[in-house]
């Protein structure tokens, strides 16, 4: 029973850290957290822990103290906004409870299954224990590949570390907070009933759970981040949203920074995005170019962290040269074989499987939205990532793809839910039009 | 009933859908019966996969102050010394614990047109001691080279030779013909083999079920000194 009640600190201790400081910044009309949702103010305070321990972990400090001068920080937040806190305004949230409860459910079959994956136990478990016996980034050096980014697995020996410290799956637990929490993010955007919403984002998750994402890989953090990205840029094209763009233009760069530091491929994924939306929204060109500056400081800061922990992308990864000297017949040959079990993974993942078509039968119903394009412009480039990634790879194609191509399309799959998303707000009601540009 | 009420009963239909289909209740009652260490055990092997239990059950008796040189012999599988790794500790490779380990090493290889291939891998072998032909018939005249590689790409013609030699006499069913050929290019736990008899006939091909390669261990137990032993497991001192 002590496991049990382990698992429900972990998941309080989780919510406690995600309550702030959006929460207590928020009790005002002028505010620019007024408008959004509590999921929303969920999904802000996360991005803004996971970007402050980000920036905590460069700096190679114990991660005891990293959480006392949160909690400091926090203190100092609620003694500022002590007087327009008024706990006799606090809601009864039946939506929130549902969220703990399947984080609860889903925390007993990780505290059930508890095996690494095969990348996990080579890989990213001995970045989390790293941080967890307080060693710090140079020491990743002794382990495989250090050149992966670290920020998941500092995640993960955090609450892994905090409260208690007793096992290693209660770290863990929190990548299931974010799954969990990024899918009710994302079935916000949805114009529905309350209740409505609760029995989509129910399906989501019965559609995408396996044990597997929780085995220590990082690509459910991808994932759930991508889904993040969704539910903000989902707001630049909503005509309904009255808060400030520089504002949405901040948080899409704090998400971006995050993907950054979580596997090497998010950096091309929060790229595509970024690329996405400048292309197909019409918002100013000052605003544009913040957004382009931003992205390239972000670019530069981990080029600049990376040199200055000297760690090096292993060239064996992509040999673009050899790959170009080959005959144009082994090319073909090798994209045949991408395109086919492109073809393969795509059928065996549900999320496409349901909107890639729901995007073409909208193409050619419906007159066509600036949300249509961007997602459309981000498949096609996510598209061309998956390729070239396979194309570039000098081990034996097949054999790889076997083993990871799954998980390639899986990362990125939830920004393709905007599609029913877009369908359900626009086309599936008429009576009930919302405005999205 | 109105709208409202069908709606919640779905939500809760569907969280027992959800509950049923990951055997949650089952789960929490194991959660709750069974210490950590054991479910580990029982999800990554005591001496079978990732051989967790054994692995812990060494760390539990022994308490090392150093990092073990751990070596799964399971079919790709990474090293899965994490149970006993510790960062404040320093490596030492003569203490080593063998996961998986069968006294033959070998590797199945299947017909697939021409070719034979072997989706088994091989880590920690020194080398190919005999091949084993499994023939449909007692006995065929054996006269080809034999090559055993690892395709380095999908390109062609583009092998990694691990073994070339010729072979020119009778071959008997499951007779072993001995090779003793030290490599360590064996060695590889991500990709497939492949062997090709280029002079055999297409008819002597389809006489061949199966053909297996005899390696030689890396870490003989002869000269080793074992320490600790369950099943398949060891920790030995070199």
């Amino acid at each position: 029973m002590s496991e049990i009640f382990n698992i429900i600190i972990q998941i309080l201790f989780s919510l406690l850290i995600l309550s702030f400081p959006i929460n207590l910044i928020e009790n005002n009309r002028k505010s620019k957290f007024y408008l959004f949702s509590l999921i929303d103010k969920l999904s802000l305070n996360l991005i803004f822990f996971a970007n402050y321990l980000l920036l905590t972990s460069f700096f190679n400090i114990n991660l005891n103290y990293i959480f006392i001068f949160y909690f400091i920080l926090t203190i100092i937040l609620y003694s500022v906004n002590f007087k327009k806190i008024n706990l006799k305004k606090i809601k009864f949230n039946y939506y929130f409870i549902l969220i703990l409860f399947f984080i609860f459910l889903i925390s007993l079959d990780l505290a059930h299954e508890l095996y690494f994956s095969w990348d996990a136990s080579r890989n990213w478990y001995f970045k989390a224990l790293n941080f967890f016996q307080n060693k710090n980034i140079e020491n990743l050096k002794n382990f495989h590949n250090d050149d992966y980014p670290h920020l998941g697995t500092f995640i993960w020996a955090f609450f892994w570390k905090l409260p208690n410290g007793n096992y290693e799956y209660l770290g863990r637990i929190f990548y299931i907070f974010i799954y969990t929490l990024s899918i009710f993010s994302i079935v916000d955007c949805l114009k529905i009933k309350y209740l409505e919403k609760i029995i989509f984002a129910i399906l989501l998750i019965s559609l995408t759970y396996k044990y597997d994402l929780f085995s220590g890989l990082q690509d459910v953090l991808i994932f759930s981040f991508i889904l993040f990205s969704g539910r903000f840029v989902y707001l630049f094209f909503d005509k309904d949203f009255k808060g400030d763009i520089n504002f949405l233009i901040i948080i899409l760069l704090a998400l971006t920074n995050v993907l950054f530091w979580i596997k090497n491929e998010g950096i091309f994924y929060s790229l595509f995005i970024v690329l996405s939306l400048l292309i197909t929204n019409k918002f100013s060109f000052k605003k544009k170019l913040y957004l382009i500056i931003g992205s390239i400081i972000l670019v530069l800061f981990r080029i600049i962290i990376f040199n200055y922990y000297n760690i090096e992308m292993h060239k064996d990864y992509f040999q673009f040269g050899e790959t170009f000297n080959f005959e144009l017949i082994s090319i073909i040959e090798k994209l045949q074989i991408i395109i086919f079990y492109i073809f393969v993974n795509v059928t065996r993942n549900l999320i496409y499987l349901i909107t890639i078509p729901l995007l073409i039968y909208i193409f050619i119903v419906y007159k066509i939205k600036n949300i249509t394009k961007f997602i459309s412009c981000f498949f096609i480039l996510n598209l061309a990532f998956v390729v070239a990634t396979y194309l570039f790879k000098m081990m034996e194609v097949e054999l790889l793809i076997k083993a990871s191509m799954d998980r390639v399309l899986f990362q990125t799959s939830g920004i393709y839910l905007l599609i029913i998303i877009i369908f359900v707000n626009n086309y599936l009601s008429p009576s009930k039009k919302y405005k999205i540009k | 009933m109105t709208s409202k009420k069908i709606l919640i009963l779905l939500v809760g239909l569907l969280i027992l859908v959800f509950i049923y289909n990951n055997n949650l209740i089952r789960k929490f009652y194991n959660i709750i019966t069974k210490k950590y260490d054991i479910r580990l055990s029982e999800s990554g092997g005591y001496c079978s996969k990732d051989s967790i239990g054994y692995l812990k059950y060494l760390k539990k008796k022994y308490n090392f102050t150093f990092n073990p040189k751990v070596i799964n012999f399971e079919n790709s599988s990474p090293s899965s010394n994490w149970p006993v790794y510790d960062n404040n500790f320093e490596d030492k490779d003569n203490h080593i614990i063998l996961l998986n380990y069968s006294k033959k090493s070998f590797l199945l290889f299947k017909p697939n047109g021409k070719i034979f291939i072997s989706n088994q891998t091989a880590n920690y072998q020194s080398g190919i001691l005999e091949i084993l032909f499994n023939l449909k018939k007692n006995q065929i005249d054996f006269k080809s080279e034999i090559l055993i590689y690892r395709k380095k790409e999908t390109a062609i013609d583009d092998k990694e030779i691990i073994y070339k030699g010729y072979l020119n006499k009778k071959i008997f069913k499951n007779v072993p013909v001995s090779i003793k050929y030290k490599t360590e290019k064996i060695n590889n736990i991500y990709k497939p083999f492949y062997i090709e008899m280029p002079g055999l006939t297409e008819k002597q091909i389809l006489k061949i079920n199966s053909i297996t390669l005899n390696l030689e261990h890396k870490f003989n137990l002869n000269d080793l000194k074992i320490i600790d032993n369950y099943e398949n497991c060891y920790y030995v001192y070199e």
